[in-house]
């Protein structure tokens, strides 16, 4: 009994993580669809720096996970390229690359998320899409302005936990610290530049620049959007497979 | 001519913000001596592709144009300019009709594509993957939920680019100029206009994707070459056949499982020159991806095998690859440079006596130029087919390609 007594404030803990979690997706739900135009600079370790440009849309899905399509816009060897995600609440996603030098729509496997995206400190994981169901959560603790929260995977993924800051004004994650599979610190994600999308009478709030600290290999990635909407109604076929060869 | 006038004149008068690209590539590529005078064993070229595209303020008319060609400073025969894409197009998100040189690629195979047979290819660019041309045609596209039927007419047939004389990869060094096409029983004529099309079916279920498809064209893979010793010269003679086939893309247990299935069938009272009819026969191709994360890179291990079915052995024989077996690595550096290296070995199965060993290294420098070194080797016993692999055996080279992006 005594045993049960002392798990209560861990079980509770756990369960103030998810509520707080579930709070933030429905707060940063009802987006309706996404565009923006996305620059990263990437910088080495010896700081050289080098840029990249994308230009990013999703829709949001009412029962599973939202839509996305990226177009590479530069480096011009890759310009054109599309990648097109499914993303689902507790299966693996699906995934379509474009090649347009071949015009080929090729389904890729969706186990290359840990993998570096464009050779950046962010990886594929970093970016897709962060439903709940696929983590397990437990709250750290808070202050007047902030939650900590650490969340683990439940499938397979390139860390062994994420802990992450939450601004109660936000409703976002102001910085997120990555642990490898040993439970070293691996990165640090700093979200900055917030702004307010009116969608629908509700605000929604979105980083426009993360800055991701890769503090193994001292290499940084600075991710900045432009150009960002919310509350856009893409036409539905612009994330189906079907459209992915069309070159527009 | 007029075609490209009035694509032009639409796309400055229908279309806003057009958007322009070039790519220029400065080609070396050094061949085995061949101890043939005539043959080039060192080619310099310079390559130029040009793009532009554009859309209406409303979004559903489109324009676009690649038009690719190339120069080489020691073949005067190496010369070329074609579209690879020059077309008009429509598309309100369900209905996509386009008008003008496209090409099509429904293949889910990486190497062995049976099903990728529609568009002539310039076969003097890459072995491992050459380039396609661009054909005239009218194709209509129509979006079904998540499926898409699309259908496309060609009146034109536009042979494939052959290598010149002074090409190592030409062997033996005989010019092929011009070509013929076999209408009926030993009738053969140059008529270009040749109605061609097709249909293909997209669908997906499940995890996978898959493809049905009907062509009825003239095969540029599988001709019969016509050689004029006295000329001497070859003359290839290509024929009409209806293709049917479903390929597909699933997603199983950690790996990208690819197939592709054709069947050919050739009209009862087409005969080959030796009067032999040409039989109907049967393609297969499997393939396996597996893409595994590395700390620094990815790795992928691409295998695929491919099978001709057929009566005739000869004509079995007659296909480039039968029975053939490739195995082959990727490594994407996921760097900066975005670096990457291929290996791949394609063998012949049927004697172990043909093998294609290819090998290639690129990266970016900075983000307008890029690199690519590579080697291509062929090793197998010559057998004077003029369409196997063995005609490349004495072709193996190195290449240097530097290309810089406008």
């Amino acid at each position: 009994m005594k045993f049960l007594l002392l798990l209560l404030p861990i079980l509770a803990f756990s369960n103030k993580g998810l509520e707080i979690s579930k709070k933030i997706e429905k707060q940063n739900n009802g987006f309706i669809g996404e565009e923006s135009t996305m620059t990263m600079l990437l910088i080495n370790a010896q700081g050289d720096k080098i840029t990249r440009k994308l230009v990013s849309k999703a829709i949001e899905m009412e029962n599973e996970g939202d839509k996305s399509l990226i177009t590479f816009k530069v480096p011009k060897d890759v310009a054109g390229t599309k990648m097109l995600t499914w993303s689902y609440k507790k299966n693996d996603d699906d995934q379509w690359l474009f090649l347009p030098s071949l015009k080929k729509v090729k389904r890729i496997h969706s186990n290359n998320k840990t993998s570096s995206f464009m050779g950046s400190e962010f990886s594929y994981e970093d970016l897709g899409s962060q439903e709940l169901e696929k983590y397990t959560y437990k709250f750290i603790s808070e202050d007047d302005s902030n939650w900590v929260i650490e969340r683990k995977p439940i499938n397979k993924s390139g860390y062994s936990k994420q802990v992450s800051t939450i601004s109660k004004k936000y409703m976002n994650a102001i910085k997120v610290d990555y642990f490898n599979k040993r439970n070293e610190l691996m990165k640090t994600a700093i979200f900055e530049n917030f702004k307010e999308f009116p969608v629908n009478n509700k605000k929604i709030f979105r980083a426009n620049k993360i800055h991701m600290k890769n503090l193994l290999t001292k290499k940084e990635s600075i991710l900045t959007w432009s150009n960002r909407k919310l509350g856009v109604k893409h036409k539905d076929n612009l994330f189906k497979k079907e459209g992915l060869n069309e070159d527009f | 001519m007029k075609i490209f006038n009035l694509i032009f004149f639409l796309s400055f008068n229908l279309f806003s913000a057009p958007q322009f690209d070039l790519e220029s590539t400065f080609s070396q590529r050094a061949f085995q001596d061949d101890d043939n005078p005539i043959t080039n064993t060192f080619n310099s070229a310079i390559g130029m592709k040009f793009g532009v595209k554009a859309k209406s303020d409303e979004d559903n008319f489109r324009v676009k144009i690649i038009i690719d060609s190339l120069y080489d400073f020691s073949d005067k025969d190496r010369f070329y300019i074609y579209p690879e894409e020059a077309w008009v197009g429509y598309d309100d998100g369900s209905n996509i009709i386009k008008v003008g040189f496209q090409h099509f690629n429904w293949s889910s195979t990486e190497a062995f594509r049976p099903s990728d047979v529609v568009n002539s290819r310039n076969l003097d660019s890459q072995v491992k993957n050459a380039s396609k041309i661009g054909e005239p045609m009218i194709s209509y596209k129509r979006i079904l939920g998540e499926s898409s039927i699309t259908g496309f007419i060609s009146p034109y047939f536009i042979k494939p680019l052959y290598p010149g004389v002074e090409n190592s990869f030409a062997t033996p060094p005989i010019p092929i100029e011009s070509y013929l096409v076999n209408t009926e029983g030993l009738k053969t004529d140059k008529e270009p206009f040749n109605i061609q099309g097709g249909a293909i079916f997209n669908f997906s279920l499940s995890k996978s994707d898959i493809a049905i498809h009907y062509i009825n064209h003239i095969d540029r893979d599988a001709f019969i070459p016509l050689i004029n010793p006295l000329v001497p010269n070859i003359t290839p003679i290509f024929y009409r056949n209806q293709q049917v086939g479903i390929t597909s893309q699933s997603a199983v247990l950690g790996l990208i499982l690819k197939t592709e299935f054709v069947a050919r069938f050739f009209s009862e009272d087409v005969v080959t020159l030796s009067h032999n009819s040409i039989q109907d026969f049967q393609i297969a191709t499997i393939g396996i991806e597996r893409n595994f994360s590395l700390g620094k890179g990815e790795f992928t291990f691409l295998t695929e095998y491919i099978r001709t079915f057929s009566q005739n052995i000869s004509q079995q024989n007659a296909e480039v690859f039968d029975n053939d077996l490739l195995i082959g690595f990727r490594h994407s550096f996921n760097n900066i440079n975005g670096s990457e290296l291929n290996l791949s070995l394609i063998s012949d199965m049927k004697d172990l006596k043909q093998h294609i060993l290819n090998f290639s290294y690129a990266q970016r420098i900075k983000n307008n130029w890029k690199v690519e070194l590579g080697l291509n080797y062929v090793e197998s016993e010559v057998l004077d087919s003029y369409i196997g692999v063995d005609i490349l055996d004495s072709a193996d080279y190195v290449y240097l390609d530097i290309k810089r992006f406008f």
